[in-house]
């Protein structure tokens, strides 16, 4: 009796662990909002559909510019190993890859690829890969665009 | 002397007897019942060494423990090695346990459900631009992350 309590308790704890990896084995949903930031005047304006990033617009280095625009905002859905692309305002196209998910310290993370193209000279202005955060949000920044900046956000979570 | 009196001499040596029967046997005692007591304390003795040698053999705990450095405690307490079969239901209550950790593994329930922005870069490729990563003070969630900005400057 007791040795089949015990076999219990082990297949109980298996059975969790299993079902907590099959539960982060989905696909992402990537958030990806595409800001215009203006240098403006006086007090700074943020667009109220992009609140989520107004702690981060608010001090340096984004102090630089006083207008803050939501310009476009793709929404992705991308299983693992899968890509999107999508267009720039300034018609850069930019390509948004999953490659998978990974364990950090104490929390669950998503390694992701960027990709931006500048298709007239026929290059990669940006190419990088890194890990973030679920949830968590990597801003880019330099893509010059009508007199200001154009900011685009990247922030995943797993797929339901 | 009759076997009535050979039993009731054991009886003395065991210590059975009353007062009153201890004082008559005392009173009647001969020189062979003196010489056969003598015989009987010296068997008691032996035996009892005899015991404590084997006991000593079969129980090792006392000099492993010594070895161990677990010095006069551990030794003082002997049957300790013993304690894990004396309990059975510890080995229940550690696999309950054990289950109970992976539930906390699998839920972690000390996180927050706010997301942290914590983030590496594993590789940065630019041309025809300059990058450079800039780490944000994490100061609206719980500051315990920055936040990670890819700074990009396009030559002209």
């Amino acid at each position: 009796m007791r040795q089949a309590r015990g076999a219990a308790a082990v297949a109980l704890g298996a059975v969790m662990l299993l079902v907590g990896g099959v539960a982060r084995a989905g696909g992402a949903t990537c958030d990806v909002p595409i800001v215009h930031a203006l240098p403006g005047g006086g007090a700074t304006q943020i667009d109220p559909k992009i609140d989520m990033l107004k702690p981060y617009l608010s001090k340096p280095p984004f102090t630089a510019w006083h207008d803050f625009r939501l310009l476009d905002r793709k929404m992705l859905t991308l299983q693992e190993g899968g890509s999107a692309t999508f267009m720039m305002p300034d018609n850069r196209p930019a390509t948004l890859t999953f490659l998978g998910h990974t364990a950090g310290p104490g929390e669950h993370r998503m390694r992701l690829r960027l990709i931006i193209e500048h298709p007239e000279k026929q290059h990669r202005v940006l190419d990088t890969t890194f890990v973030l955060d679920e949830g968590g949000v990597v801003l880019t920044v330099g893509h010059r665009h009508d007199n200001g900046v154009l900011i685009l956000g990247v922030s995943c979570k797993t797929q339901n | 002397m009759g076997k009535a009196e050979d039993e009731r001499l054991q009886r003395y040596f065991d210590g059975e007897l009353s007062p009153e029967e201890r004082g008559q046997v005392e009173a009647a005692l001969t020189e062979d019942d003196r010489l056969k007591l003598a015989a009987l304390g010296e068997v008691r003795g032996l035996v009892a060494n005899a015991l404590a040698a084997e006991a000593a053999d079969v129980d090792l705990w006392p000099g492993i423990a010594q070895k161990l450095g677990g010095g006069g405690k551990a030794a003082a307490k002997p049957r300790r090695r013993w304690g894990l079969r004396a309990h059975p239901a510890s080995w229940s209550a550690g696999l309950v346990s054990l289950a109970a950790a992976a539930l906390l593994l699998v839920v972690q329930p000390w996180h927050s459900q706010h997301a942290q922005n914590g983030c590496d870069i594993e590789s940065l490729e630019t041309t025809g631009a300059v990058a450079t990563v800039i780490h944000m003070d994490d100061t609206p969630h719980r500051g315990d992350e920055a936040t990670t900005v890819i700074w990009t400057t396009e030559d002209d």
